[in-house]
């Protein structure tokens, strides 16, 4: 038996005291220190320590495991594969865009079902391109600022409450025997007005009020006096060869729609075989400078009563009558005589264009044209772009008075906003009974109105229209609704107790009145357009008693300066103020984005105080100026504006909204608060305020400084009589002492790379197409994904615009005077003094727009530095940017002798700093997916919209066939929106193609071709019709 | 001693009967020392410019180049007048030790390590904002040919920015070995003194053991004599490859031919008027008169002089080629400088680079210390302005009247400045504690030769 | 005799300089001199090798220009030829002058670097390298030329004698190392240790030493007055074996003279005395 040993922990267990036992087998003699509140059961629980630390463990992994989940992005996959959608393949759709103010014919290009961009529709014969509100007015459907739904009181409501308590609001007020108001703007749609009609029969005391914010009441009653038709007056200025113009701005908004294309058809001078070229000749007088004023041969600024007598006298030299004219200084009854001559000499192609806010100077011009039996004042058609009449108005607030008003229904009107302080249209809000105000903004309006019926936008929605007597479109949705929206026809449907839809009533109306047999309603909606010959004769009523007019024009006597109300190309009549592309688009004239002004000449500016001036960093400042009209009066900032007649000062509407936008939008000062009685001719006193406002102007210097080779000019007579070398020179450079043209082979010291195979783009900018209005530059915001810099940005000069159109003024009475006051400096002393004066423009300056963007040079200076070679040339002639290699060096943008280089200052996507459209999800909705969205740090230019050149290359590649001549000519989104072709894009090594055409055109020069970049853009130089009269 | 002859006339260049021990301990002295108030107060202001710089750059960085005052018209303002000033004044450093060198300047000896500490330092200043003026600094890497991400994505060896990357880089890192071989001797006497253990560790670290055998001196002097050689075609085409920044681009006012030798003499103008600054300093702080003399003060002022003239001819040569040249952009890019919003920067550099230098003709002028240390300043402020001129009164009207705008700056690039000036001296005090300020071992081969008691000696000995 | 190092020390150039000319005259092996500075001539005088490292360096300069050649002929011409502003990319020498001044560079750094690198290898210079300049001084104004190879010791001595010399060191190899290895490890300690005296009495005893040396500094050698053989001697235990007749009286004295040691090396580090001090006290007999 084995012994089992016996170990002794110590020698006290050896001599077996009792205490060791105990001691053994609890071996701590005191409790352990456990906190009082850990109660005995925890105490006793089963969690003993290991279990503590295994929980630990499981929980810390359990954590960190949850941690590591990555973000979530959710993409929902179509559930049934909808209709000719595929992705990364754009849909056109042909809609119509009217909102009271502008009117288009367009076309839609939508991606993945968003609709992106607007084109231009070349089916529609009137109204096929669109001006920069049209192609900014996709952006404003996707407006953060949208009323999703409708509202009552400020609460959501339904539909069905609105229209239940609406109809019976509408029989409320019929048993109390009042009013109901039906306000909108001009309806050009011939359904919209049988739904109003029915409605009206429905509802007997609801009247219809057509109101234009911006009035051409007098135009209409002056048309409907002479040729008893209630209608704007149309123009076929493609038949003109003399245009004579007095404050018409019909190059801008001027009733309703620009003339520009048909302008420019005559502007062009084109050589016919005998070598002699013809354009039309523009004499403009006018106070404000206008873009018309600016594309003018001749301009002369003067006072809108002086214009009057002007118009007067004009009448009685071709009326040989004599009404005692109020005395014309002796040098511009010379002018006036000379150009009576010319307005007769070319009689029938000659026309008058009147501006004028009064029935009187309307008729006379009228007159005037029918006794020049003028054939571009068209007989047979008439635009039905407005028809607003003011003087109903007046009704409403009549019935006010008389407590008959029962409520008020408005839809795509703003009155709170665009009546004159005059007309409180604010107070009859808050009082009347109900008020429903239909609109897709949180408006000065909505905000007075009980109910905001939330409309959609025209891309949402159905319509049609007649814009020109016989002269139908169509709209067309090109999205689903993205909000809770109604239609304004379809309530009024739904309330007058139909069950139709506005989509089949126009339907029905169409196929059973205006489409004629045989023609389908499908293709119709795909064209977008129809046009049917319902001819009109108008015949001009010959017996009026014209002296009388004459005479209430004569009566017209100015006190004070005179105040033109104007309209931006811009933000015309300031419906999409809060749409961030136009609020940074430059005004064409003043190149002040951002922001209204006063407009003042010179010569007042000094005499009043008015100053602007230029701060350290360059940025423009100005003091304000205080302008009054009875007792209304605005504080609004000023621009000196040369060419602006002396004793006149402009403003321009649009601005100066304060609800529904975002605080950034809200520029500006209201102008219409001065508009009283609708004339935009106002009489007003003009004080200083010494207080300082800072200006966003994107041209800091106005003026060419002489430089000849930047702007070439010439006039008709010299283009036709002196050889190209003349007025059209290439510089020179001495090669082995002999002069050589710089474009010549043997100037370049290195081989050229071979540039004939392939495609190869060049694009052509006639500067005698050009009229300024900017299309194009918000079409390429749109295409290219531009971002919004804001104000405080471009007064530091950072706009981001990939193309920018450049005004210069004369600083002598024309660019040649300054040319040759430059070439005749002589001494050090003088070059000073001449190069100060260079520095100021004319008070009534020669005007010269130049769109400019990236030239992509063959011989690039900005590729040449770039450390990373992350800008180089392609095979097609662009200079590429490839925004991933950028590191940001800008020794680029400072090597390009064009200046075309933006950089990104800053992240301007997604960023609070910069909360414009990128910076929330709706308005990236308008973002082009072909075009990359630019970091921060990289440089970025005009690419001439690479993504478009080889998406039609590809599609010829899918095709099996070469790209054909023509198909790149709308590639680039400049020259697709161009309504007056002033760019054109193509292929060079096309022969067939219009570029390669126009490349041959004597007129072409390169933008400083002396420096030897080879650009791939070029101008054609600017021809200027002295007529037979010497410039003035 | 015959072998040490020079000329009587000359005028010593070690004075105050200096033996070689006490060349040693003069030299030795900064080190062992302890560090005085003035200079303490000097490093905590530095110190503190240098961190609100860094606090400039890390803003800078995180939001973007949008916080400077800069464009789209002009690009580039204080960021590359910064750059450039600072490569500038790094010229005289490898001129007075490679250039001096091969001409034999016996007096470059007493003020060429620091000239040298000078260069390295203002050159680090300068590689500083190539990479923060970058949209992007943080790809500053791919301004390097190294094979990338991105496939065969190269560099551009056309570009003046990349033969800048080359430039810089050889001229940092050549001038540093340059510097570091010649203080490799002087390290080890510091260690042969040094008694705290630590400070024997460290200065042994760095001496790489250097024991003075006869091969290794004449390994060392072959190795100085070519390492001259490369350093001043070097330090020539440095400044030339910064020159062509501007001169090869097509802006009026860049595009100039006469630029390379134009901004070399600028730099080493601008550079010796730092060293002059910075040893008039020294000499009092670290009581080094007898090593840094009058005289030397005396041919830096020369040299100063001489090149502000050359200077002076390039601003007038520009001048006459813009009218000659007959090209109205040229023309008016120079009118616009003297005579434009920017007129008062011009006038500045001229005055401060043109006129002042002049007064040097007057030896009354050129040896007076207070004079000296005014000018010296003068100087540099002056060409800060000259590439500020050449940047912004060119970039800001250009080619296109409807691009002109100007430029102002912002607090951040202000901030920046500052801060690299705060870095520059905060390395330079470091220094100067730190490191031999003087070539001892090679003032000692001199010492014979000019040292003012051996002359008089020979002087006695009628020899 | 190889484990002898003669130190001849002078405390001038010239001195230095005629010394080895007439110590080469006369000769004499001259294994190596430091100096503190370059002294010209020296290099003829010991009929060094003229250095070879400017050939070197203009070879590394020829590898730099042909490596930025082949680089930028790569990278521009062969890899991925560019269209950059119209600069032709077709050949190397058509797009040529824009690569002039990184081909120039890079030669210069090459050529600089690689030569620099050559220098630090061959002269043996690198951190953590350990300083072989025997004495201190060399740095600072003394000279010094060693001699470790030589036949008759007397001879070179009077050699020596005759030139205009500072001082003159013979240094033990074993001491030599010992003090190299006190050196590592103490660096500014003083150090005691004990040394036979280099001279030989006729009966081959020798004198046994105490050698005092501070830090790389000064060195002083203080006979015991014990003469013993060096083969009764063991130098791990610093005693002499009990071989020798009285050892027992000898031991007694070093015991003592030991004690001295720690005492009075306690005392020096405590500052109590001096290094001149030290060598008294503990030999104060």
């Amino acid at each position: 038996m084995s012994r089992e040993k016996k170990y002794w922990k110590s020698e006290v267990e050896l001599s077996n005291s009792v205490d060791i036992n105990d001691l053994k087998h609890n071996e701590f003699q005191e409790k352990l220190p456990i906190d009082l509140e850990m109660s005995d059961e925890l105490v006793q629980s089963s969690t003993n320590r290991r279990d503590f630390l295994k929980y630990l463990g499981f929980s810390t992994s359990a954590a960190i495991l949850a941690s590591c989940e990555g973000p979530v992005h959710r993409s929902v996959p179509y559930v049934i594969q909808p209709e000719r959608i595929r992705p990364g393949i754009a849909n056109y759709y042909a809609t119509t865009m009217f909102d009271g103010y502008d009117a288009a014919n367009i076309l839609v290009k939508t991606r993945e079902g968003r609709p992106i961009k607007i084109e231009s529709n070349k089916l529609s014969k009137y109204h096929g391109f669109g001006n920069a509100r049209v192609h900014s007015s996709v952006l404003s459907m996707y407006d953060s600022g949208r009323v999703q739904g409708p509202i009552f009181n400020g609460e959501d409501i339904s539909w069905q409450n609105l229209d239940d308590q609406l109809i019976s609001h509408l029989k409320k007020s019929d048993d109390a025997g009042k009013n109901v108001y039906l306000l909108t703007n001009t309806i050009a749609s011939p359904t919209s007005k049988k739904i109003i009609e029915s409605f009206t029969k429905k509802f007997k005391n609801v009247k219809h009020i057509e109101y234009d914010a911006v009035s051409e009441t007098a135009v209409l009653d002056a048309h409907e006096i002479m040729y008893g038709v209630r209608a704007l007056p149309f123009y076929n200025l493609d038949k003109a060869n003399f245009i004579l113009s007095l404050e018409a701005d019909f190059l801008g908004d001027w009733m309703g729609s620009s003339y520009d294309k048909d302008y420019v058809k005559n502007r062009v001078p084109k050589k016919n075989n005998n070598g002699k070229a013809k354009m039309s000749r523009h004499i403009q007088i006018e106070s404000n400078m206008s873009i018309t004023g600016s594309n003018a041969d001749v301009r002369i600024p003067l006072k809108p009563t002086r214009q009057k007598h002007v118009l007067a006298y004009i009448y009685n030299k071709l009326e040989s009558k004599s009404f005692s004219v109020p005395e014309l200084e002796d040098s511009l009854k010379q002018k006036l005589d000379r150009l009576i001559d010319e307005l007769v000499s070319s009689g029938k192609s000659s026309v008058v264009l009147c501006g004028h806010d009064d029935i009187d100077s309307q008729i006379i011009s009228f007159r005037i044209n029918e006794i020049l039996k003028s054939e571009v004042k068209s007989r047979t058609k008439v635009s039905l772009l407005r028809k607003g009449d003011d003087k109903k108005l007046n009704n409403i607030f009549k019935d006010y008075e008389n407590g008959v008003l029962g409520g008020v229904i408005m839809s795509g009107v703003n009155p709170v906003y665009s009546l004159p302080d005059t007309m409180d249209f604010k107070s009859l809000l808050s009082k009347v009974d109900f008020s429903v105000n239909f609109s897709m903004k949180m408006d000065e309006t909505s905000a007075e109105s009980k109910y905001v019926a939330a409309c959609p936008h025209y891309l949402e929605s159905w319509g049609d229209f007649e814009f020109i007597n016989g002269e139908y479109s169509l709209c067309q949705p090109t999205i689903k609704p993205l909000f809770d929206t109604r239609q304004f026809e379809e309530c009024l449907m739904k309330w007058s107790g139909s069950e139709n839809s506005y989509y089949d009533e126009i339907r029905t109306n169409w196929e059973s009145n205006i489409l004629k047999n045989g023609i389908i309603w499908n293709k119709v909606l795909h064209d977008g357009v129809y046009s049917k010959d319902n001819k009109i004769q108008l015949k001009p009523n010959d017996n009026l008693n014209f002296t009388l007019h004459i005479e209430s024009l004569l009566s017209d006597k100015s006190d004070g300066f005179e105040l033109i109300i104007y309209s931006k190309p811009g933000m015309g009549d300031g419906q999409q103020a809060n749409n961030p592309w136009l609020q940074e688009f430059p005004d064409p004239i003043s190149r002040v984005s951002w922001d209204n002004y006063l407009t003042v000449s010179k010569f007042d500016a000094d005499n009043i105080g008015l100053k602007n001036y230029n701060e350290s960093n360059g940025a423009l400042n100005s003091n304000y100026a205080s302008v009054s009209c009875d007792e209304i009066e605005l504080k609004i900032p000023v621009i000196i504006q040369p060419g602006q007649a002396k004793g006149t000062v402009g403003i321009s509407f649009g601005y100066g909204r304060t609800q529904g936008l975002k605080p950034e939008m809200k520029t500006g000062q209201n102008a219409f608060r001065l508009y009283n009685n609708f004339s935009k001719l106002q009489f007003v006193n003009i004080k200083p305020v010494y207080e300082i406002h800072e200006f966003a102007c994107v041209q800091l210097h106005n003026t060419l400084m002489g430089r000849g080779d930047i702007i070439k000019e010439t006039t008709l007579e010299t283009f036709n009589t002196k050889p190209k070398n003349y007025w059209n020179a290439i510089p020179v450079v001495s090669k082995n002492h002999i002069e050589t043209a710089v474009n010549k082979k043997e100037v370049n010291i290195w081989e050229e790379f071979d540039r004939s195979i392939g495609h190869h783009f060049k694009l052509s900018i006639d500067l005698n197409a050009c009229t300024g209005c900017g299309a194009c530059v918000i079409a390429c915001h749109a295409e290219n994904n531009v971002p919004v810099v804001g104000k405080r940005e471009i007064r530091k000069s950072r706009d981001m615009h990939w193309l920018r159109i450049d005004r210069y003024y004369s600083s002598d009475v024309s660019f040649e005077k300054d040319k040759e006051k430059k070439e005749n400096i002589d001494g050090l002393v003088e070059s000073l003094n001449v190069f100060g004066e260079l520095e100021d423009p004319n008070e009534n300056p020669q005007v010269v727009f130049q769109p400019v963007m990236c030239q992509h040079c063959n011989n690039a200076p900005c590729e040449t530095v770039c450390p990373v070679a992350a800008t180089s040339h392609g095979r097609q002639g662009q200079n590429h940017m490839a925004y991933n290699r950028c590191v940001g060096t800008r020794y680029c943008a400072n090597n390009c002798p064009y200046k075309v280089r933006r950089f990104n200052w800053f992240l301007y996507s997604n960023n609070e700093e910069f909360d414009f459209h990128m910076n929330d999800d709706l308005g990236k909705m308008v973002l082009n997916p072909d075009v990359v969205v630019r970091s921060r740090g990289v440089m970025e230019k005009c690419s001439f919209c690479i993504q478009s050149t080889q998406a039609i290359i590809l599609k010829a590649k899918n095709e099996g066939r070469e790209a054909n001549a023509n198909e790149f000519n709308d590639a680039v989104a400049c020259s697709a929106a161009c309504s007056t072709g002033a760019l054109k894009f193509g292929d060079i090594n096309n022969e067939e193609s219009e570029v390669f055409e126009r490349s041959k055109d004597d007129r072409v020069y390169h933008l400083l071709e002396y420096v030897g970049t080879k650009p791939n853009v070029f101008y054609h130089t600017k021809v200027r019709n002295n007529g037979k009269m010497k410039k003035t | 001693m015959g072998s040490h002859y020079e000329a009587p006339i000359r005028a010593p260049l070690v004075t105050g009967n200096k033996s070689y021990h006490q060349i040693t301990v003069d030299v030795a002295r900064p080190i062992e020392g302890s560090a005085n108030k003035q200079w303490w107060i000097v490093f905590i202001i530095s110190l503190g410019l240098f961190m609100w710089g860094i606090g400039c750059i890390i803003y800078t960085i995180s939001t973007g180049i949008g916080t400077w005052g800069v464009n789209k018209t002009v690009n580039w303002a204080w960021d590359i007048t910064n750059f450039v000033w600072w490569v500038g004044i790094g010229h005289a450093g490898t001129l007075i030790s490679a250039v001096l060198l091969l001409f034999r300047q016996k007096w470059r000896m007493g003020i060429n390590r620091s000239a040298e500490a000078m260069t390295i330092f203002s050159v680090i200043q300068a590689g500083l904002f190539p990479v923060i003026h970058m949209g992007r600094p943080w790809l500053a890497y791919w301004i390097v040919p190294i094979p990338n991400t991105f496939g065969s994505l190269w560099v551009n060896f056309n570009s003046p920015l990349l033969w800048d990357v080359f430039a810089i880089s050889t001229y940092l890192t050549v001038s540093l070995v340059f510097w570091w071989t010649g203080l490799l001797p002087d390290f080890a006497m510091i260690r042969d003194r040094a008694v705290k253990p630590f400070q024997k560790k460290i200065y042994s670290l760095i001496s790489f053991g250097w024991s003075g055998r006869a091969k290794d001196w004449q390994r060392f002097e072959e190795v100085s004599l070519v390492l001259a050689g490369l350093a001043t075609p070097l330090v020539l085409s440095v400044h030339t490859i910064v020159s062509f920044d501007f001169a090869t681009s097509v802006i009026p006012g860049w595009h100039t031919t006469i630029f390379p030798p134009y901004f070399v003499a600028g730099a080493i103008f601008s550079g010796f008027a730092m060293v002059q600054t910075l040893l008039l300093v020294m000499r009092k702080v670290c009581n080094l008169e007898d090593y840094i003399t009058l005289q030397h003060i005396e041919l830096m002022n020369i040299v100063i002089m001489i090149t502000g003239s050359i200077v002076g001819c390039a601003y007038i040569t520009e001048l006459f080629i813009a009218w000659y040249s007959g090209v109205e952009y040229e023309q008016y890019a120079f009118l616009n400088r003297a005579t434009g919003p920017y007129w008062w920067a011009y006038w500045a550099m001229m005055t401060c680079n043109v006129f002042s230098p002049q007064l040097m003709w007057f030896k009354k002028l050129r040896t007076s210390i207070t004079f000296s240390f005014i000018i010296s300043i003068v100087v540099n402020i002056g060409m800060w302005f000259e590439r500020f001129v050449i940047i912004v009164t060119s970039l800001h009207r250009d080619y296109l009247p409807s691009s002109w705008t100007q430029f102002s700056p912002e607090f951040v690039e202000i901030g920046i400045f500052l801060g690299t000036i705060g870095f520059f001296f905060v390395l330079f005090l470091l220094y100067s504690r730190t490191f031999p300020v003087i070539a001892q071992a090679e003032v000692k081969t001199i010492l014979k030769s000019s040292g003012d008691n051996y002359k008089k000696l020979r002087d006695n000995n009628g020899k | 005799m190889a484990n002898k190092h003669v130190h001849a020390i002078y405390d001038d150039d010239d001195k230095l300089l005629s010394a080895v000319k007439i110590l080469k005259s006369k000769g004499v092996n001259i294994n190596d001199v430091f100096t503190p500075f370059p002294v010209h001539g020296l290099d003829h005088a010991l009929d060094l090798k003229p250095t070879r490292i400017a050939i070197a360096a203009f070879i590394y300069g020829f590898i730099g220009f042909t490596f930025a050649i082949l680089m930028i002929n790569y990278i521009m011409i062969v890899d991925w030829p560019q269209n950059i502003g119209g600069k032709p990319s077709f050949t190397l020498i058509e797009n040529l002058p824009a690569f002039v001044p990184v081909i120039f560079e890079l030669t210069v750094f090459f050529a600089a670097h690689l030569m620099v690198i050559t220098f630090y290898v061959r002269s043996s210079l690198w951190p953590f390298k350990k300083a072989e300049n025997p004495i201190p001084e060399t740095t600072d104004d003394k000279f010094l030329i060693q001699i470790t190879s030589f036949k008759d010791q007397k001879k070179l001595m009077s050699m020596i004698k005759q030139t205009d010399y500072h001082n003159i060191d013979i240094i033990e190899h074993q001491s030599l190392v010992a003090e190299s290895n006190k050196l590592v490890n103490e660096s500014s300690q003083v150090s005691i240790g004990f040394v036979f005296h280099s001279r030989k009495y006729s009966n081959g005893s020798s004198n046994l030493r105490i050698q005092f040396t501070k830090g790389r500094g000064s060195q002083y050698a203080k006979n015991t007055g014990i003469r013993i053989f060096r083969k009764y001697w063991s130098s791990s235990k610093n005693k002499v074996s009990n071989k020798h007749p009285e050892h027992e009286i000898i031991n007694k004295k070093l015991e003592g003279i030991k004690s001295k040691i720690v005492t009075g090396k306690e005392k020096f580090q405590n500052g109590v005395i001096s290094f001149k001090q030290l060598h008294n006290y503990v030999l104060d007999n």
